[in-house]
């Protein structure tokens, strides 16, 4: 500690051992004591010294009575905060589900890796190093020929992550670039025979983006959003336990494990003025509400512009 | 406490199941107050108990108290969300609307005649950032003393100091502006 406090009428000085400097302490200093430290991290001294002066300074007084209020007010507004909310009662249940799921899973991974390692001999280097060589060329070459014969995928891609708007989306919400093994395109023709493309990325879990691509002004025509927040879980969970097939499920026992946004990709039939029948592609936004019970697994679709549940079915996946 | 935690790295599901009913509402509840969100605090307390029953091979009371462990894999947890949602904390009157269960623990009881000091005040802290918020949190609502503080977030005690003095001076500030509305 660079500084020493003593009290000489009633006031508090400290003395500064590195300048040799003698500084009164004010009501600032003990201010700044009071806001930052709990009294009782403070050595026995140094408490003393501040209670006098505390004692003898209405102003610091005053300022102590105002500071432990905030603090009081603050323990009771964050107990309020907290207090209404509840816990999920399947939520160890849940956690075990999950645990187990893992260590399926890492077990699988280990499996593969001692089957791969039965091929112990082509770690030879002699062996190994122009095997590789040859399937990286292999690779490469297949790469680049698929490349050049199809690559409007790509494009629609690359045409909707350098729109400025998705750019302004993805970054306002701090999501990173979308991986690229993830993105769903799908090419279309529309109604004047003319290349079109819908670009679809979860850009979180609970997040989904779709994006109407022009492929042949490559530009972004329009950029739809879908966010599954709290509030629509509760009302989809509410719509989900009024529907009467999943409610002969909760009833032996199922529990509605996971929600997730999804979406649909179809092609109408629509009649433009002339009578004309023509095809148009479109999507629509749904929530896969994902149910247990047991060993069983069942999905049903939530349709988010009917509001209503259309499907229950078993996910044999 | 200390058999409690060998039973559970040894691998007792029931230890496991008792170390989650004695913490699942400090979990909880920290979680909701860092990430404002009740769906993403029953995520977060899914996420610390199954990394506890996955890493508990991690833990080593070397490593410190099980206590602050689990605040600061629930601390880290809750930023993460966050910063992927950017969600603040909500106000008292968007908890209220989400109905549920009282819950038993024992609580300040809270004077009704300055109910909208307490609102105002959870206000000033959800328009904080991140990091005087949290501080707050763990010292007003988990009532940690500075050191472990420090120990969870990973920062030098000084730095939780000045936090904690910048965000109380910041209220100050505003106090009595709202004491006289």
């Amino acid at each position: 500690m660079p500084w020493q406090a003593s009290v000489k009428n009633g006031m508090v000085w400290k003395k500064n051992r590195l300048k040799g400097m003698k500084l009164r302490v004010n009501c600032k200093h003990i201010s700044k004591i009071i806001l930052g430290t709990h009294s009782g991290e403070l050595p026995p001294e140094q408490l003393e010294l501040i209670s006098r002066h505390i004692n003898n300074c209405q102003y610091c007084q005053q300022e102590l009575s105002v500071i432990r209020d905030i603090e009081g007010c603050l323990k009771v507004a964050f107990e309020e905060q907290t207090a209404w909310a509840q816990i999920p009662e399947n939520t160890l249940e849940n956690i075990k589900q999950q645990a187990a799921l893992e260590k399926q899973a890492a077990s699988k991974r280990h499996l593969l890796a001692k089957k791969f390692s039965r091929f112990g001999f082509l770690n030879r280097r002699q062996i190994l190093t122009p095997a590789l060589a040859v399937s990286i060329l292999v690779i490469s070459m297949l790469a680049i020929h698929m490349i050049n014969r199809s690559n409007s995928g790509v494009t629609a891609y690359d045409i909707a992550l350098n729109d400025p708007q998705l750019q302004s989306v993805l970054t306002s919400n701090s999501f990173m670039e979308p991986d690229k093994s993830k993105v769903t395109v799908i090419n279309y023709l529309d109604t004047h025979g003319k290349p079109q493309a819908f670009v679809a990325f979860h850009a979180d879990p609970n997040f989904l983006v779709v994006a109407d691509v022009d492929m042949s002004a490559n530009t972004l025509n329009r950029l739809n959003t879908f966010v599954l927040d709290s509030q629509m879980s509760k009302e989809v969970i509410g719509v989900a336990g009024n529907d009467s097939r999943i409610q002969a499920l909760l009833e032996q026992g199922a529990i509605i494990s996971n929600l997730y946004p999804a979406y649909v990709f179809y092609e109408k039939e629509m009649v433009n003025p002339d009578g004309e029948v023509y095809k148009q592609a479109s999507f629509d936004f749904i929530i896969q509400i994902r149910i247990v019970i047991n060993s069983s697994k069942y999905m049903a679709i939530y349709d988010v512009n009917t509001g209503q549940i259309t499907t229950v079915v078993t996910d044999s996946k | 406490m200390q058999e409690l935690i060998e039973r559970w790295q040894a691998g007792d599901v029931d230890a496991f199941d008792e170390l989650f009913h004695q913490y699942k509402k400090l979990v909880f509840k920290s979680a909701l107050l860092i990430s404002g969100n009740v769906g993403d605090a029953e995520d977060i307390l899914q996420e610390v108990f199954l990394k506890l029953w996955t890493s508990k091979h991690t833990y080593s009371s070397r490593k410190g108290n099980f206590i602050n462990w689990l605040y600061k894999i629930t601390v880290n947890q809750s930023i993460s969300k966050c910063r992927k949602k950017k969600i603040h904390s909500l106000s008292l009157d968007q908890i209220d609307s989400g109905s549920g269960i009282v819950d038993n623990r024992e609580r300040i009881e809270p004077n009704l005649d300055r109910k909208w000091e307490y609102e105002a005040l959870t206000k000033l802290v959800s328009q904080m950032d991140e990091k005087h918020r949290l501080v707050l949190i763990l010292r007003y609502f988990n009532d940690l003393p500075n050191n472990a503080i420090a120990e969870i977030l990973d920062i030098p005690i000084g730095t939780v100091k000045s936090r904690l003095h910048n965000a109380l001076a910041s209220l100050r500030k505003k106090w009595d502006g709202m004491e006289e509305k």
